[in-house]
Formats: structure tokens, C-alpha cells, sequence
């Protein structure tokens, strides 16, 4: 890589990891297409960047999050199970699944998801929401301090079972594709378990690092990971990050779930056009 | 009780803050150093992480770059192995379990994936 190519995969890196930390994705959405369409790279070593960036985002926002007391660990480290289990499956079955198939899938998936988004973009924090008894047994319910609104929300925890199922099959995907982890955790965390959106976009950052961690050993054996690609993009993706950890304190939820929709519109249509 | 229970909870997130932090801030300053040693004396191409291994880290830009991205490779496998043995310590069992149940099944991915990786070639 020329240096001034390296500089500018290092600023898109930044934006990368910027968003990532804010909406609790690796950065891979950014990464792999600048690297690609712009860089013209391979597309396996780009992907191999893409788990550089994953790891570099989840580490480096962490940092903040865990300090500011907005990630559930709990949550996190229950749902971690379901997520490695699900990277290992993939490393099992491999990639014999049609892809253009799951592309569409997920774009149309992704698509509902971005409207249904859309439609609560107003919901500031979840109401009224009882702790199921997994979630009593696994003491899942916790607070946090809200910068934003200035006061500290206690929350309650549901549908754990749903949300551990959708994280397996999410773990399972981005196992095989290398992308969509990040995505799904949030959306699982949002709809299904119903935890104020900063927790779930906090913990999904916690957890992405640990997925991703979980196939590095192919990546690795495979030489999909070039240093000289992965230097600027690792560290590009952890400025990023610490930028966006001290914006997320600060903003409003809502600001956070139209980025979010926004995001998920771009992706689905992506993933569509990919898959037809 | 609650209260000892929070206080523990916080000190944990603080513990693996650290952690996270260590991992990183190491690895971003080896790979820093790296990639501008690469940039100052261009080298032919990348061989692998394992051929570098294989010849012994030294100071030069791709035994850095190695050694920095084993760094951040790493941190998040460290995470989960520190965080089962802050609840061993903390005699939390239900979490002890679920984070060493977490560690075997990644440990097991890593060991299959790099098997499989090795298999199929590059």
C-alpha cells in the first residue's frame, strides 16, 4: 500500500470506527467496500481488515463504556455463549449455503427492521417492561446514568430466549459471511430483550470483539489478514472509536435509532441488489 | 447484599476496562511502530504471520506488525479469561460457568478454524 493510501485508509477507518461505536457494529459495513471498490484490494484480505476493525472497535469503545457503566456485562457475557457457539457452527458447516440466498434474506430482514425503527424513533427508553424469570435467575435487570437526559434509568429484562436464539443464528451468519454481527445483536438486544437502545448498541460493541475473535484462527491459517492492509485500518478504527464513545454519552436516544434506520436502509438495499 | 453486589459488578468493569485498555494502547503503539518502519524501508511481499513466527520476532516492520496484531488478536480472549476468574473470585458460579463455558467453545472455534484454514490452504 502507497502511503497516500494508507492515510486515507486510515481516515475512513476513522469514520469507521466512529459509527461502529455508536451504533455498536464493527465498522466492517465501511471498511470492506472502501477497500474493495476504492483501494481495489482483494476481497478476502479486505474482509480479514474487516475482523481487524471488528476487534479494534469493540476493544477500543469498551474502554469507555465499561467505565461509564452503560454496558450489561451480564447480558453480554450470556449471550456470548450463544454467539461463539454460533461462529463454531459456521466454522463447522463452512460456506456450502448459497450466499445470494442469504443476501436476500437478510436484505429483506434488515429492510422490516429499518422501518420498524423508523416507526420508534420517538421511543426515548422502553416502558413497562417486566423481568422474565430467566432474566430474574441470570439477574440480567441493571441502570445506568444517561448523560443526555441527565438522570439514571433503571431497566428491566424479557424474551431472553429469544434473543439467545437470534444471537446463535447471528453468530452462525457472520460466521459464514463475515458481516451482519454487529447488526443483528442490536436489533436482537432492542426488540426482543426491549433494553434501552445506548445498553444494547454498548453491549453489542462489548461483544463483537469476542465473536470476531472466535474465527480469527481461519482467517489467520488462511493469510487473509495482510499487516500492511490492517495497520492503517486498526489503528484508524480505534481513534474512531474513542471519538464516537464520547459523543454517545452526550446524544439523545432517538438521534441514535434514526442513524441506526438510516444505516440498516443502506445495507439492506446493498445486501438486495448483492443478492439478486 | 445488593449493594455489595453492585460494588463488586462496578469493580469488575473497572478491572476489564484495564484490561481492554493494556490490550489495545500495546498493540495500537507496536503496530504504529510497524507500519511507519514499513513505510521508511519497504520490504517484499507479506509471507504470513506463521513464516515470520517461524523466524523469530526481530526489530523489523513485519515482526512488529505480527507482534502487534497477536496484541489485539488476543485482547478480547484475554477479556473472557479474566472475567471468569473475576467471578471465581467474586464465588459468583452461575457467571464463572457461563464464562468458561464462553472461553472452551471459543477456544474450540479457534483450534477448528485454524485446522480447517490449514486444511483448505490459502
Amino acid at each position: 500500500m502507497s502511503t497516500p493510501l494508507s492515510t486515507l485508509t486510515f481516515l475512513v477507518s476513522a469514520l469507521a470506527g466512529f459509527i461502529g461505536s455508536l451504533l455498536g457494529l464493527g465498522g466492517g459495513v465501511i471498511v470492506i467496500p472502501f477497500l474493495t471498490l476504492v483501494a481495489h484490494i482483494d476481497i478476502r484480505q479486505a474482509i480479514g481488515a474487516s475482523l481487524i476493525s471488528v476487534i479494534a472497535t469493540s476493544s477500543g469503545s469498551a474502554v469507555a463504556y465499561l467505565r461509564e457503566r452503560i454496558t450489561n456485562i451480564r447480558v453480554a457475557m450470556f449471550l456470548e455463549i450463544a454467539t461463539t457457539l454460533g461462529a463454531l457452527t459456521g466454522a463447522i458447516i463452512g460456506a456450502s449455503i448459497k450466499s445470494n440466498f442469504l443476501f436476500l434474506l437478510f436484505g429483506i430482514i434488515l429492510l422490516y427492521s429499518a422501518s420498524r425503527m423508523f416507526q420508534m424513533r420517538k421511543e426515548e427508553l422502553p416502558r413497562g417492561i417486566k423481568n422474565s424469570l430467566l432474566a430474574n435467575w441470570l439477574r440480567l435487570s441493571s441502570s445506568y446514568y444517561d448523560t443526555a437526559l441527565a438522570k439514571e434509568i433503571k431497566y428491566q429484562v424479557t424474551g431472553v430466549g429469544q434473543g439467545f436464539f437470534t444471537l446463535y443464528i447471528a453468530g452462525t451468519i457472520s460466521g459464514l459471511l463475515g458481516l451482519g454481527a454487529g447488526i443483528f445483536k442490536v436489533l436482537a438486544m432492542d426488540t426482543f430483550m426491549r433494553l434501552p437502545m445506548k445498553v444494547s448498541t454498548t453491549t453489542s460493541n462489548f461483544m463483537i470483539g469476542v465473536t470476531a475473535a472466535a474465527s480469527v484462527g481461519y482467517y489467520l491459517a488462511q493469510g487473509m489478514i495482510n499487516p500492511l492492509i490492517s495497520a492503517p485500518v486498526a489503528l484508524g478504527v480505534l481513534l474512531g472509536a474513542i471519538i464516537g464513545t464520547k459523543v454517545l454519552v452526550k446524544v439523545r436516544t432517538r438521534t441514535i435509532r434514526l442513524l441506526f434506520a438510516l444505516l440498516l436502509l443502506f445495507i439492506s438495499m446493498r445486501m438486495i441488489i448483492q443478492g439478486l | 447484599m445488593k449493594m455489595k453486589k453492585n460494588v463488586e459488578t462496578e469493580r469488575m468493569e473497572i478491572f476489564l476496562s484495564y484490561i481492554l485498555l493494556l490490550g489495545v494502547s500495546l498493540s495500537a503503539f507496536v503496530i504504529f511502530l510497524g507500519i511507519i518502519l514499513a513505510h521508511i524501508h519497504p520490504q517484499s511481499d507479506f509471507p504470513g504471520f506463521l513464516v515470520i513466527i517461524k523466524k523469530g520476532l526481530k526489530f523489523n516492520s513485519y515482526s512488529l506488525l505480527v507482534f502487534g496484531f497477536l496484541l489485539l488478536l488476543a485482547t478480547p480472549i484475554m477479556r473472557v479469561l479474566f472475567s471468569f476468574v473475576l467471578f471465581l473470585l467474586a464465588k459468583d458460579w452461575t457467571y464463572a460457568f457461563i464464562t468458561l463455558l464462553v472461553l472452551l467453545i471459543l477456544l474450540a472455534s479457534l483450534l477448528l478454524g485454524s485446522f480447517k484454514g490449514m486444511a483448505f490452504g490459502p
